[in-house]
């Protein structure tokens, strides 16, 4: 299964993109955050899976998973305020979406602070479990919804229906989807590395 | 510092000195990307450097 996982990463590199110029940052930008939410979501369903199971692994890979994601919404908040400086003149504008997105980051940072403060394996598990679903149904609701219902500098927000309004024409998805998919090949990749040194830990 | 960082990041393709945002919104913005994907690297190797320093000392105990 890892092979296959490093045979993904590899075929999607040379994918990558020959088309217009900023908007190649659709493929790096874009896929940090897809990447992100794809993380927060199997965190989301170990979280759940410990919750009924009760099996200590699945909480290492919930963590793991989670941390991974949180690398990847750092890299989309800096890559963010990079392409924002060029293209809205600004590193932080107080659009929605960016506030959503660092108060999500914010919401993460406390699960791992949480996390930390308990000793006891078990009840820190089931804790951080239960505060990590929260934080995923938060993020939902920051990233997914409310800038929706706002005006947004970010295409696909305040009223025009998600991705069509971009550019995103049939060259750009090609690109796309397999770097979204071989970006979130990657990053399951690194939270299984992560998963098997937190279990060697233990 | 707005103008400092630009031109850190305006330096690195160039080697040039002086050089503020022109060359960032030169060649339809094409160095916002080289920009974009040089955070991503970094950011990734310092991820995986940090992970290889944890193993190691695992390493170590043995």
């Amino acid at each position: 299964m890892l092979y296959s996982l490093i045979y993904g990463l590899l075929t999607t590199i040379p994918e990558l993109p020959i088309i217009e110029q900023s908007i190649r940052n659709l493929f790096y930008h874009v896929s940090m955050w897809f990447t992100m939410v794809a993380m927060m979501a199997g965190s989301f369903g170990n979280a759940i899976s410990y919750l009924s199971k009760e099996n200590l692994n699945r909480d290492l890979r919930s963590v793991s998973l989670a941390e991974l994601g949180m690398v990847f919404a750092s890299l989309g908040l800096l890559t963010g305020m990079m392409w924002a400086r060029f293209t809205w003149g600004a590193w932080w504008t107080n659009d929605p979406k960016l506030n959503g997105s660092a108060i999500t980051v914010l919401i993460y940072l406390a699960y791992f602070v949480l996390r930390n403060a308990m000793d006891d394996e078990r009840k820190r598990a089931r804790i951080s479990a239960v505060y990590n679903i929260f934080a995923f149904v938060m993020m939902i609701v920051f990233i997914g919804i409310l800038p929706r219902m706002t005006d947004s500098l970010h295409p696909g927000n305040g009223g025009n229906p998600g991705f069509n309004s971009y550019d995103l024409d049939n060259r750009l998805r090609l690109v796309f989807y397999p770097a979204v998919l071989g970006w979130i090949f990657i990053g399951t990749w690194i939270a299984s590395l992560r998963y098997r040194l937190r279990k060697l830990q233990a | 510092m707005r103008k400092s960082i630009a031109s850190l990041f305006a330096l690195i393709p160039f080697g040039a000195f002086a050089q503020n945002d022109n060359i960032m919104y030169s060649e339809g913005k094409i160095y916002v990307v080289i920009a974009v994907i040089t955070i991503i690297f970094i950011g990734l190797a310092g991820y995986l450097v940090k992970l290889d320093r944890s193993i190691k000392k695992l390493e170590n105990e043995k």
